[in-house]
């Protein structure tokens, strides 16, 4: 079973902190557009965190043209090479949990890699993102 | 620029079309912070005596400030700020979500609308894209559908507007956005429905760069240890909503009933969080940015209120629709609060509203056939849902109590004036001030009129959550009238704060972040050194400036300074408070010398120079 960041969304109140969080932890901003958890906001109390699965079969990865998206061996972790990417959005499409975002005025994307630190997860109020190792 | 800030704001003409894009006044954020501070400071340089809250000369200015956008807990919060139809002076209002950040995201800190639109317009920012757009397909419906409609015509779009009560000049139209959340206070959506903007929708996909990481994760890992410590934030709060407040405000003899009549609610229990938790609750959400997560998603799926799905109903809106109205039934509430979203009215004013007319009823001052032929008597809840429809469309007494409860007892005559609650014209809130004295105070001295959330000090003298660091400890007697000046003074400076900053007040209301844990916000934020005594000072300036646009601006006497009869004269029938009236002349004079102002009211010229807002001496 591969590392992942899971999310339960049962638990999730819709707060977005998880947002603000991996923006902060990965780019020294606040920019929920530039973070690789999104949580969707709807109609009937619907909030539903989309965040990489680190699938053991990765449509991402299978339709990617440059193959940009590669697996991690020792942790199953999908990375994403931004040089690579050409930001055709294939990914995005494929991806059954809308877990692959663009990145802002960019052609790349961005998925949930399990970064060091997990500060999504630490900030999370309601235990929504856990951690499960490989 | 000072982080926190994206150091540019939209400055756009609904009359001729213009859109400026501007840079931000780096002093001026260095004087007062964001939020209301700004507001007042902008209401200042551009308005005047002259200015018709109505016409086109007014302002209507969306606000965020520095912690809006960033993970400061609850930094969500936006701004609506205005020369208030319903009031006169100064209005301000509020609202929590999504909007506020998403505006900064999209690269600005305020917005500032002048003029009137030839025609029925929305605003679209899409970032550095930003364009009028027509909205006659808009206009006449409701907040609900004029968002899902926005959402769908620009995807991932925050939306902020107004309802039919806005188009149709309610003086307690409110703003809303992101569905449910309001800026109701003082008629913000009037303003903006005499402007012709039907909406603001706003889409941005920028960074907001604050001075020190580092030290910012630090602060806040201590501050969200205590929010998830205090019993008020991390139980009270998400796990019953502001609701919560119901219980234990009837006990006090607080909860305002049958449009204040008495401070005790038979039917409280029905009306309760804890009810509202075994009942229509679906599930606890939050705001932005938001770990306290007090928003109810409520749904009723049988009966008579069948259909009714809405956040909320929240503490104010249980009391203005519920033990206000004599309504012990949590779905009327509900439907009621759901249509006041959906019409875009504050429901605390039309709360009541209703109430006042329900008085008159019982009272013999309107007729049957006078109350658009409905049996207008407190408990009446399905005439209390219809009557708020009535007021929203102006139809029948509904355009009368459209005015507001001021200017609606005025035309009534025959004596209505005496159950009219309001103070300066804004409809009083969910505290009786004859059970927390100090409530009383707070409300008389409010710079928007009757207003519950600047100095919410019931937290300190009826629930006993001090605030250490402005020197409330111990506890204190809410029914008497002494040593009241100091604490409604030190929680108003507290929490407004949070109103520059773009933080919700819940952070500080019971004590649960310190002065000291805002400050240190702040300064990471924006990589200006703060102590606690800069904020006293900055929140002392922005709350001077207010009260001295009331006076030399929009012709507010001190005279105004004060309560309804009711609570100054009529003794509370029954609770903890019986016997009771409020004792506002000791309060006020207590008050007026802590503040540094004259006896009359007025604050001393060397207040203004020590404060810095020296300009202020040429208009007095």
């Amino acid at each position: 079973m591969a590392k992942k960041v899971l999310a339960v969304k049962e638990k999730c109140v819709g707060c977005r902190m998880c947002e603000l969080a991996c923006s902060m932890n990965l780019e020294n901003v606040f920019n929920p557009k530039r973070s690789r958890v999104q949580v969707e906001r709807g109609m009937q109390a619907l909030d539903l965190p989309h965040i990489c699965y680190q699938c053991d079969d990765a449509p991402c990865a299978e339709t990617c043209p440059v193959d940009a998206i590669t697996i991690d061996a020792s942790t199953g972790v999908w990375h994403l090479d931004q040089e690579t990417c050409i930001g055709c959005e294939q990914c995005i499409d494929a991806c059954p949990y809308g877990a692959i975002f663009m990145e802002p005025g960019k052609a790349y994307v961005l998925k949930c890699e399990v970064c060091e630190g997990v500060y999504c997860k630490e900030i999370c109020p309601t235990n929504a993102l856990e951690l499960q190792e490989a | 620029m000072l982080g926190g800030y994206t150091g540019k704001y939209l400055d756009i003409n609904l009359e001729t079309g213009t859109i400026d894009k501007k840079n931000l006044d780096e002093n001026m954020t260095k004087q007062f912070i964001g939020g209301g501070g700004f507001i007042a400071r902008i209401l200042w340089e551009e308005l005047s005596s002259d200015t018709d809250p109505l016409g086109p000369e007014n302002l209507l200015i969306l606000m965020t400030g520095p912690m809006t956008g960033t993970l400061a807990p609850t930094g969500n919060s936006w701004y609506v700020g205005f020369r208030s139809p319903t009031t006169g002076i100064y209005g301000e209002g509020r609202g929590g979500g999504y909007w506020g950040p998403e505006l900064k995201y999209a690269g600005y800190d305020y917005v500032i609308l002048r003029g009137k639109s030839p025609k029925p317009v929305y605003l679209w920012i899409n970032n550095e894209e930003v364009t009028l757009k027509d909205a006659e397909h808009l206009w006449g419906k409701d907040f609900f559908d004029t968002t899902h409609q926005l959402e769908a015509d620009h995807p991932g779009a925050k939306v902020l507007g107004i309802g039919p009560a806005g188009e149709n000049l309610v003086k307690c139209a409110s703003i809303m956005s992101d569905l449910y959340r309001s800026a109701g206070r003082g008629g913000a959506g009037a303003v903006m429905g005499s402007k012709n903007l039907k909406a603001v929708a706003v889409y941005g996909s920028q960074d907001i760069k604050i001075a020190d990481p580092e030290g910012f994760k630090e602060i806040l890992a201590e501050a969200n240890k205590l929010i998830y410590e205090h019993p008020a934030t991390a139980t009270l709060l998400p796990d019953y909503g502001t609701a919560s407040l119901v219980n234990g405000m009837n006990a006090f003899g607080a909860l305002p009933t049958r449009n204040f009549q008495s401070g005790v609610f038979e039917g409280a229990e029905n009306i309760s969080g804890e009810k509202m938790a075994e009942t229509i609750l679906t599930k606890t959400r939050s705001c932005f940015a938001c770990n306290i997560r007090c928003t109810r998603y409520t749904m009723i799926s049988e009966g008579e209120y069948a259909g009714v799905e809405s956040e909320g109903p929240e503490y104010e809106t249980v009391d203005a629709f519920g033990a206000r109205c004599g309504v012990d039934n949590m779905e009327a509430i509900a439907m009621a609060n759901m249509n006041a979203n959906r019409l875009g009215m504050d429901t605390i004013s039309a709360g009541t509203l209703i109430s006042f007319a329900m008085e008159l009823h019982e009272k013999g001052i309107l007729t049957k056939e006078e109350c658009n032929d409905l049996d207008l008597n407190f408990g009446n809840h399905k005439a209390m849902n219809t009557l708020l429809q009535d007021i929203a469309y102006r139809k029948g007494l509904g355009d009368t109590l459209a005015e507001g409860v001021r200017e609606a007892a005025n035309r009534i005559g025959k004596g209505a004036e005496k159950y009219a609650m309001h103070v300066k014209g804004l409809e009083l809130t969910a505290t009786e001030p004859r059970a927390a004295q100090d409530s009383g105070l707070g409300h008389a001295i409010a710079n928007r009129g009757g207003d519950h959330l600047r100095p919410w000090s019931p937290a300190f003298t009826l629930f006993g959550f001090g605030n250490e660091e402005m020197g409330l400890t111990g506890t204190a007697d809410p029914i008497i009238p002494g040593d009241k000046a100091r604490v409604v003074d030190a929680m108003e400076k507290t929490a407004v704060f949070t109103d520059l900053n773009g933080m919700c007040k819940f952070t500080v209301l019971c004590n649960t972040l310190a002065p000291s844990h805002l400050a240190k916000l702040y300064s990471t934020i924006t990589g200006l050194p703060f102590a606690t005594d800069d904020l006293v000072k900055s929140v002392d300036r922005t709350l001077t400036l207010q009260r001295a646009l009331n006076l030399y601006k929009f012709g507010m006497k001190p005279e105004q300074d004060t309560l309804p009869e009711r609570l100054l004269k009529e003794p509370a029938p029954n609770g903890p408070a019986k016997g009771k009236v409020v004792e506002l002349a000791p309060m006020l004079k207590e008050y007026y010398e802590h503040k540094g102002w004259d006896e009359a009211g007025y604050p001393k010229a060397e207040r203004y120079d020590e404060l810095g807002l020296g300009f202020v001496k040429d208009q007095m």
